[in-house]
């Protein structure tokens, strides 16, 4: 059912919650960032004190929150080809800008802060280069470097319009540098891995049927296992059991996956999301309509029910 | 289900132009259930007034009328646990808990909206029912169930009503009221025998003596039909009520022989007492005839037909029940019962967790209990072999799991809950824990909120308030303290530390020091303790001496392991210590854990310096020069100071060094110059930041000009003169 509705100063291109649930944070075709907070009836209220106008010159892409024990850091993508991090605190009054990333030279597509394990930072650009950025003293987020930068596509073809640049961070702190990244007009969701130690490379592949325009890895809570959701542009969305598991006989790490589900969502399948216990998905695109989908007893996905903002 | 999320941005018709701009519609989900939709789009676009909006919803919402249900179950389905974790299905122990989720039914259908009423007067009924069923009182269940089945249809399904009672009785004359009969009736296989006879007084008064007679020996009859529950010994009731019925086919057989010489007039009331009588006499066909449900058929079965009717040969009997009296599947509510009372649990339960989730999970709970449910029943076994591509797996969950889970799932949609949702979670295997570990660490730590005042009198200002008022500016850690027992119940040590570490993160931000401290050493963070404690020695840079006192003092004592005594100060500084400083540790374990970080060299050796540091502006102020001087001395020789701050201290010394009386012997004069000596050192290889800084920066402050490099510099050539002075001073001694 719908809880509310509410209207904030202009356009969200870019929504991103915080750890707790207790704020979110919206960025603007201007490339303006926004606080909003949750108020005692469960509506929202925007904290004007947080504004912070003319962050980037141009949409805000993608916001993403820190986790709490690094401090309240945001950090935000523009199609102005910068990164930009921000330090959200109430009680600070100074330039929050703390630190700007300019490496890309194309449009970045998204950003996240990897798993708590360290304080570290992705980004795929809409050239297909994936960096990672870390803070050298992990308790000071002043200090950032580029620790690895990998191109991610194999054709250098120029762009199209239904290239899809998106990647999904494996939200679990005992995994820590895994990420799956979709880049360019492509079939396949490439599972990179990197540590401090071994560059970024593809250790695993999940292929599909057609274009893939959004992908979402779920929590995995310690179950041995994780869902990675992946939503295309013949309006299905795919949901692949991934597990990986540490060889006896080397050290190599023995991955597998399989697809447990086939929905259909209609139009192309532009946005997902997990829940926080990765039961509950949500996909949603440009037939204006999500859907929220969760599984039975039996381990059947369907679809439990329908949002439209359709008439 | 498909929701309109209003107001709507996609008109009827437009929904290509929609896709034409390369919009979409972006979601995401917080928490409790919670899901974003907002509209964006892949280029740069001509903004609408729809793209401003955000939308929320909640996938799975929780009634916040049932708030006060929800707090009276919890406590009953805990102590079920318990209780069962200790014995293997106690029937008794079991009925026991039954019943009270019995009186909080009844509780909750007191209090709830009009609206639901129906819905929990069902929920209600098939609970008792299960009960019935499944946990007779006795625990064995052994006895005659007729009388309890009657118990149950009279308490759901009240009939017939009080008011048709008194309309037939205040008639003139009742027996040829329309609804006479029927009244009767019902009476009679609802088991209102005595009420039944009321009514019937009216016959004796019949002109026909046939009539009157007759009428006379039904209500002898019905006054003195046995009941099962007058006797103690089942064989006595069941030869009484043989005796008894024999009476009645013989006043059955009488009336058939009267019966032939009725007339048109009295035909009807014969044939009425005929039926009476034959209900009586526990004719089936008839009983079918006059039951309206299969519900008042198996009752009356149990009544007339078969006195001896136990829990065990229901299902049997439903078998010819549902042949005359079928079951209406249009009502949800009875087919469950149906399912229950011909033993098929398992469907009863699927068809429950379509009624009602509340009653889905607490009976699924329940009869688990004692080993009703059917794990991997055939039938969903079979399922997972035609959708599985790998090996025929075993569910992770069993029924009871799954359902517990899906309530907590709802709970979850309400925050205010978090601790009955976490207690359902942890209740179910694995999957639960999962669920545990995944949602304490997000519970909001509400710092910021008020702390409950007990005092009702706001106006009243007296001495208590005024420490109110300053506790007020701390931050609120009852729900940190409750997340972190929770933690401890469930021996989620991972947990704990992490939520510790935010917790640290979030007093830093609000510059509780002190409190940032204690949790970091709880969270076992070495590292996160070093950069709290020079934020506290930025703090005495910035705002001096007394909020850095104060600061120190709220670390828990037992962490500074200081030698000298701290606990002098709540008498004589401002900046009391009682208030700000809280014990924090209170069990022994975390106070060993503590203790053991808290003796990591990087870590003591901070914390001392700050204990030391604020002893000795302490010492200073009550013009204890010797003990100041002897502090002083210590921190730079123990090697606990740290390097910036070695030209701070020296430039301390100086009020020291001048005084009159000699307080530094000459080997720790000595010590004081190689100091100095050292920052001369590394001042001149370029290292001025490092050694400077604090000095400048302080010495700055008090003149208010920009801190200056220079000014530490001609600072120190002071101090090098105080101490050539005062050891030679020494020396003349």
């Amino acid at each position: 059912m719908q809880t509310s509705v509410y209207a904030t100063g202009e356009s969200v291109t870019a929504q991103a919650y915080d750890f707790y649930g207790e704020s979110m944070s919206t960025g603007s075709e201007s490339g303006v960032l926004r606080v909003h907070r949750r108020n005692a009836d469960n509506g929202w209220n925007e904290d004007e004190e947080m504004v912070i106008e003319g962050a980037h010159d141009a949409r805000v892409t993608t916001l993403s929150h820190s986790y709490p024990s690094y401090g309240t850091l945001l950090a935000s993508a523009s199609t102005d080809r910068t990164i930009k991090i921000w330090e959200m605190r109430k009680s600070s009054t100074n330039n929050r800008l703390i630190a700007k990333f300019t490496e890309s030279k194309a449009p970045i597509a998204q950003v996240e802060f990897t798993s708590p394990a360290s304080l570290q930072l992705v980004s795929l650009s809409v050239d297909g280069v994936l960096r990672v950025y870390q803070a050298t003293i992990p308790s000071d987020p002043t200090t950032w470097s580029c620790v690895h930068t990998h191109k991610a596509t194999q054709t250098s073809s120029e762009q199209r319009k239904d290239d899809t640049f998106a990647l999904s961070v494996c939200p679990d702190k005992e995994y820590a540098g895994l990420v799956a990244v979709v880049a360019g007009h492509t079939t396949t969701v490439d599972i990179i891995g990197y540590s401090t130690s071994s560059r970024p490379s593809v250790v695993h592949q999940l292929t599909v049927n057609a274009p893939i325009s959004s992908v979402q890895w779920s929590p995995g809570c310690k179950r041995g296992f994780w869902h990675v959701a992946v939503g295309s542009r013949d309006g299905l969305v795919r949901i692949f059991k991934v597990a990986v598991t540490q060889s006896e006989t080397d050290a190599k790490a023995l991955w597998d996956s399989h697809l447990v589900a086939e929905l259909e969502h209609g139009g192309v399948v532009a946005s997902l999301s997990w829940n926080v216990f990765g039961t509950v998905l949500t996909s949603s695109g440009d037939n204006a309509t999500a859907n929220v989908w969760k599984a039975s007893y039996t381990g059947v996905w369907s679809c439990h029910s329908t949002y439209s903002i359709s008439e | 289900m498909e929701i309109k999320l209003k107001p709507v941005a996609v008109k009827n018709g437009e929904l290509g132009k929609f896709k034409d701009s390369y919009r979409f519609l972006s979601n995401s989900q917080s928490l409790n259930n919670e899901i974003e939709f907002n509209v964006t789009s892949f280029e740069r676009i001509k903004q609408l007034d729809h793209d401003r909006l955000v939308y929320f919803a909640n996938h799975d919402p929780l009634d916040q009328q049932n708030r006060r249900f929800i707090h009276d179950i919890y406590p009953i389905f805990t102590s079920l646990q318990r209780i069962l974790s200790l014995q293997q299905s106690d029937l008794s122990a079991c009925a026991r808990i039954s019943h009270l989720y019995k009186d909080s039914l009844q509780k909750h259908l007191i209090n709830c909206t009009p609206d639901s009423i129906l819905h929990w007067a069902d929920v209600y009924a098939i609970w008792s029912f299960t009960q019935l069923l499944y946990f007779p009182i006795d625990g064995r269940g052994e006895g005659v169930v007729a009388e309890e089945l009657l118990d149950w249809i009279n308490t759901v399904d009240v009939a017939p009503t009080t008011e048709e009672g008194l309309e037939i009785t205040s008639a003139t004359i009742p027996h040829q009221h329309d609804n006479f009969w029927p009244y009767i009736y019902k009476c009679i296989i609802r088991g209102f025998h005595k009420t039944a006879t009321q009514p019937l007084h009216s016959l004796l008064s019949h002109p026909t003596k046939s009539i009157s007679t007759t009428a006379e020996r039904l209500i002898s009859l019905l006054y003195t039909f046995p009941r099962s529950t007058t006797f103690q010994f089942e064989h006595d009731y069941l030869a009484n009520h043989r005796k008894w019925r024999d009476e009645a086919k013989r006043a059955l057989s009488s009336i058939a022989d009267l019966a032939q010489y009725a007339d048109e007039f009295t035909k009807d009331i014969f044939d009425d007492i005929t039926l009476a009588l034959q209900l009586l006499c526990g004719k089936k066909n008839k009983i079918y005839e006059v039951a309206d449900d299969w519900r008042e058929g198996l009752a009356a079965f149990g009544l007339f037909v078969m006195p001896s009717l136990r829990r065990d040969d229901i299902p049997s009997v439903m078998e010819e029940i549902f042949k005359e009296l079928p079951l209406d599947t249009t009502l949800p509510d009875q087919c469950i019962e149906a399912a229950l009372a011909t033993a098929e649990t398992t469907k009863a339960i699927t068809l429950c967790n379509d009624f009602d989730p509340w009653l889905v999970a607490h009976l699924t709970d329940l009869l688990d209990k004692i080993g009703a449910v059917d794990h991997d029943p055939e039938w969903v076994f079979e399922l997972t072999i035609r959708l599985s591509n790998n090996n025929a797996q075993r569910f992770p969950l069993t029924l009871r799991q799954h359902f517990l889970l899906q309530y907590a799932d709802k709970l979850a949609s309400d925050p205010g809950l978090w601790a009955i949702t976490l207690d359902y979670y942890a209740q179910c295997g694995n999957e639960g824990a999962s669920r545990v570990r995944a949602l304490i660490v997000r519970i909001p730590l509400l710092l910021d909120a008020k702390a409950q005042r007990t005092d009702t009198d706001d106006d009243k200002m007296d001495a208590d308030d005024v420490f109110t008022d300053m506790s007020a500016n701390l931050p609120n850690l009852t729900r940190v303290e409750e997340i972190l027992s929770v933690c401890q119940e469930y021996a989620l040590e991972e947990e704990a530390s992490e939520v510790c570490r935010n917790t640290a993160e979030q007093l830093v931000e609000r510059g509780f020091y002190g409190l940032a401290v204690a949790f970091c050493i709880r969270a076992k963070e070495a590292r996160k303790l070093g950069r709290i404690t020079d934020l506290i020695l930025e703090e005495y840079i910035s705002k001096g001496q007394k909020v850095f006192s104060s600061l120190v003092d709220s670390i828990p004592t037992s962490l500074l392991n200081v030698t000298t005594s701290s606990t002098g100060d709540m008498f004589d500084d401002e900046y009391s210590g009682g208030v700000g400083s809280m014990e924090i540790e209170r069990n022994e374990t975390q106070d060993a854990s503590a203790r053991a970080l808290a003796r990591d060299p990087a870590v003591s050796s901070r914390l001392a310096f700050l204990a030391r540091y604020k002893e000795f502006h302490h010492s200073m102020k009550k013009d204890d020069k010797s003990s100041a001087a002897e502090l002083l001395v210590e921190t730079l020789i123990q090697d606990i100071a740290p390097r910036r701050f070695w030209s701070v201290l020296l430039a301390d010394s100086l009020p020291l060094l001048e005084y009159p009386e000699t307080l530094f012997s000459l080997e720790e004069a000595y010590e004081l110059l190689r100091f100095l000596e050292d920052v001369y050192t590394g001042v001149r290889a370029n290292s001025e930041r490092d050694y400077l800084d604090p000095l400048a920066r302080l010495l700055a402050k008090d003149s208010g000009d920009a801190p200056s490099y220079e000014r530490a510099l001609s600072e120190l050539e002071v101090i090098r003169l105080a101490l050539a002075r005062y050891i030679a001073k020494c020396f003349l001694v």
